[in-house]
């Protein structure tokens, strides 16, 4: 009793020494702040102002929950950038190093994108680039969009939100969190350099192909140390009394989609390590051969895998929706069961378990290559998309039941539905590649079965034969589609957070613009490598040369060129339109726009403790 | 001034409790390490089945594979968790230099390991350039558990000079537990390949 005494006194020592830390930090900051800086959403502080030439104060705190401090370098205003260059290399605040993600991976992103415009070019005319160079393009264009764009703007998004959600005051390890993007940094421009050097996941530059390797673990390392602080922080800086299950759903989903990613990013690391250690050898003899590089981490880039990527943009949809409708998510009969089941504890339950079906490190099809025909492959597949159909469904169902229904529609809203449709198609395009499987499998138990089968041959054959043909990278456009349009629809409905102001409704209608045209892009992108799937064009172009390129390929080819510059297009007006709100004027924000009932919206204080998953409309009554 | 400025909201009750953050973390490390060996292990046997599927070699000739250096590997290892359990209760009883003794002595247990190994490197004679799948395999596992000792000696280093500076009471006592938690783990990896590579040949 005595003991548990001694660790509360030193912890309430500890929090009071980090709260005077923080409230000196705090006067000093205060000396260079003016007073309508003052009035205004002070998140603002860490922004680059307009002329893009200072970093206002607040962009360094302590690392309070660890008790220990780093260094305070106070910027100052209306000074050169250079002079605040410490603080934005040292800073370990959450919320400008989320900033500071989501910023890199915009930017790299973009130059991701080009990388699959040309992809979708090299597609119509084979002769344009040689297969190597096809595989270079291809491994680069889909390590950027998942790794330097996709998965750093949810952890930046993340970053920011996730411990204002859970009312903690900061990661609980803010330097892992410094260096973590860091390290990515450095880890995406040794890359692109890379690659620029005749290097990639395919046969080039003995050494640019090592580097780009090695270049590819530290991004690895990287996403991986974010992601554990993340996870870590959810577990144990959570406010007192709130449990798992009153956790917010776009903090559940990272809890859940982080904890998949940990569990299943190192089976990638192995493999880039297998692969490096080979290729370190004076003859490569197996792993490193330049033919078996692109193959042996496929995996990460196909179905069930891919989907974990995208996951975080079912609690972008569930917060939005709930905001959006004002209506609590009660207990409620389940199929007729007598018993009434808690319905946001559902819907955690059908986060996690999409989550769980979406882990794919077992689907290595450079070392089992029958995986993809096994019922946990192919019924995992049907189950997800069931899943999430039903997820997307029930959620829609409990917004047009709420008072005002459909007509509460807002942008945010509207943005994290198109997202949610993308990643369903995803599923559907991913359920037609398992369908042949399961008719074949399905057959094993018909009575007349080698009749059976051979009846429905016709229909069963060109579905199997889309394994290993460029269909699975209509999946992986959509999945990556989907995800950036999720995270557009959480700067929208976080926006007074993140970049300290209101996104106006017209601004919103332009966004919506932005994401029709990007849906619009993937869904036309998808179709082509759908059609060019059942043509018979590989996804290996080192298989090229082995096919005749048809004219309904090339035909197919015209509508990924179309599609991916519809994508690029929509994502570079996208990234302007948020850069533009982000340097304009500051204006009076209202703290909590949407009367949204989770804790990131709390304005000074955090109720406590937390009783149910919606503190602030408890508060409010 | 907001009491958001710098991100450090107001609680109307009370803060909320220091947690175990180093536990809690080292925990989904050592899950993530663990991974890492599972997935290296899993491709070294399908690999090795394949290649005995198809009749050929798994161990090129030169090659010797003995089981008495690994093996002893593994009883320093099983030593070395009485250590480092010894070093937790130690710091459960505030008994700090029973704690550095415990630390010096696990320690000194994960350097005979290095030792050891750069012995089996060269009793195996495994050339990487041989030709056989099982070299860079073999290097990329014992490489990477090499290098997992090496960081769990900084982790004990680190907890040593904590509790050298009296930051190992009590309330800390979690650090201690989370570098013997991580070592555990070690030990239970070491144990997996040394079944999977030593034992199964």
């Amino acid at each position: 009793m005595s003991d548990t005494k001694d660790i509360e006194d030193t912890d309430m020592k500890v929090a009071e020494s980090n709260n005077a830390e923080t409230e000196t930090a705090e006067t000093e900051t205060a000396e260079v702040d003016t007073a309508e800086a003052d009035k205004t959403n002070l998140d603002n502080e860490t922004n680059l102002t307009d002329g893009g030439d200072s970093v206002e104060g607040g962009l360094v705190e302590g690392d309070s929950l660890e008790g220990d401090s780093l260094e305070i370098v106070e910027p100052t205003q209306n000074s050169d950038l250079s002079e605040n260059i410490p603080a934005i290399i040292g800073s370990s605040d959450h919320r400008f190093l989320g900033r500071l993600w989501m910023g890199s991976a915009a930017l790299i992103g973009l130059s991701a994108l080009s990388a699959g415009v040309v992809l979708a070019f090299a597609q119509r005319n084979e002769t344009l680039i040689s297969p190597s160079s096809h595989t270079a393009f291809l491994s680069t264009y889909k390590v950027g969009m998942l790794f330097l764009f996709l998965v750093p703007l949810i952890i930046g998004l993340a970053t920011y939100i996730v411990p204002r959600q859970i009312g903690a005051t900061s990661l609980v390890f803010p330097r892992a969190g410094l260096l973590s993007f860091w390290a990515w940094l450095a880890g995406a421009t040794l890359f692109i350099v890379a690659f620029g050097i005749d290097g990639g996941l395919a046969p080039g530059a003995e050494k640019a192909v090592e580097l780009s390797v090695l270049a590819f673990m530290l991004i690895i390392i990287a996403i991986l140390t974010a992601t554990l602080n993340l996870v870590s922080t959810i577990i144990a800086s959570r406010v007192p009394n709130m449990s798992l299950w009153q956790v917010p759903f776009f903090s559940w989903s990272i809890f859940t989609a982080g904890s998949v990613w940990l569990l299943s990013l190192p089976v990638l690391f192995a493999n880039l390590m297998t692969m490096w250690v080979d290729l370190r050898g004076t003859t490569a003899i197996s792993y490193g051969e330049a033919d078996n590089l692109y193959n042996q981490v496929e995996w990460v880039f196909d179905q069930p895998q891919i989907f974990i990527f995208a996951l975080p943009i079912l609690g972008i949809f569930a917060d939005i929706t709930i905001a959006t409708h004002k209506k609590r998510l009660t207990q409620a009969k389940l199929f007729a069961n007598k018993k009434r089941i808690n319905r946001y504890e559902l819907f955690q339950l059908l986060i996690a378990t999409i989550a769980i079906l979406s882990f794919g490190a077992y689907a290595q099809e450079f070392f089992a290559p029958n995986v993809s025909e096994t019922p946990v492959y192919v019924l995992g597949m049907i189950i997800l998309f069931l899943m999430c159909l039903g997820f997307f469904g029930l959620l829609v169902q409990h917004g047009t039941k709420s008072a005002g229904g459909i007509q509460n529609l807002n942008a945010p809203l509207v943005l994290a539905t198109f997202s949610m449709l993308a990643f369903i198609l995803a599923l559907g395009v991913g359920v037609i590649r398992v369908l042949g499987n399961l008719f074949h499998f399905l057959t094993n138990f018909a009575t007349d079965r080698e009749n059976y089968q051979t009846n429905i041959r016709d229909i069963i054959d060109p579905l199997i034969d889309l394994k290993g043909t460029v269909i699975s990278n209509a999946v992986f456009h959509l999945v990556i589609v989907a995800g950036i349009v999720g995270v557009l629809a959480g700067i929208y409905y976080w926006a007074p957070k993140i970049l300290g102001k209101q996104i106006k409704a017209l601004k919103g209608l332009s966004l919506i613009g932005v994401a029709l045209l990007a849906l619009g892009g993937a869904t036309l992108w998808a179709l082509g490598d759908v059609i060019s799937g059942f043509l018979g064009f590989p996804e290996n172009p080192l298989e090229l040369n082995n096919i005749n390129v048809t004219t309904g390929m090339q035909h197919a080819a015209t509508l990924n060129i179309i599609g991916a510059f519809m994508v690029g297009a929509a994502t570079l007006i996208a990234v302007l339109e948020i850069a533009r709100v982000a340097k304009k004027k500051q204006e009076a924000v209202i703290e909590n726009p949407w009367n949204a009932p989770t804790l990131e919206w709390a304005e000074d204080d955090i109720p406590t403790p937390v009783t149910n998953a919606y503190p602030l409309w408890e508060q409010d009554k | 001034m907001s009491s958001e400025a710098n991100g450090t909201p107001q609680y109307l009750v009370a803060p909320p409790a220091r947690a175990r953050n180093t536990l809690v973390g080292t925990s989904f490390a050592s899950a993530l390490v663990l991974m890492y060996f599972g997935a290296l292990i899993a491709i070294y046997l399908s690999e090795r089945a394949d290649v005995l599927r198809s009749g050929g070699t798994w161990i090129p000739s030169g090659t010797s594979i003995m089981l008495a250096a690994p093996s002893v590997v593994l009883w320093t290892l099983l030593f070395s968790i009485g250590t480092i359990q010894w070093a937790v209760y130690s710091t459960a009883r505030n008994d700090r230099r029973h704690l550095l003794l415990a630390l010096g002595l696990t320690a000194l247990f994960g350097v005979a390991v290095i030792n050891q190994f750069f012995f089996m490197f060269r009793q195996m004679a495994l050339e990487i350039d041989g030709g056989s799948k099982m070299a860079p395999l073999t290097y990329t596992i014992l490489g990477s558990f090499l290098a997992a000792v090496v960081a769990a000696l900084i982790f004990l280093l680190v907890a040593g000079i904590r509790s050298l500076s009296g930051e190992t009471t009590k309330p800390n006592t979690p650090l201690i537990v989370s570098a013997a938690f991580y070592w555990d783990s070690l030990v239970l990896i070491y144990f997996i390949i040394w079944l999977a590579i030593f034992v199964t040949k």
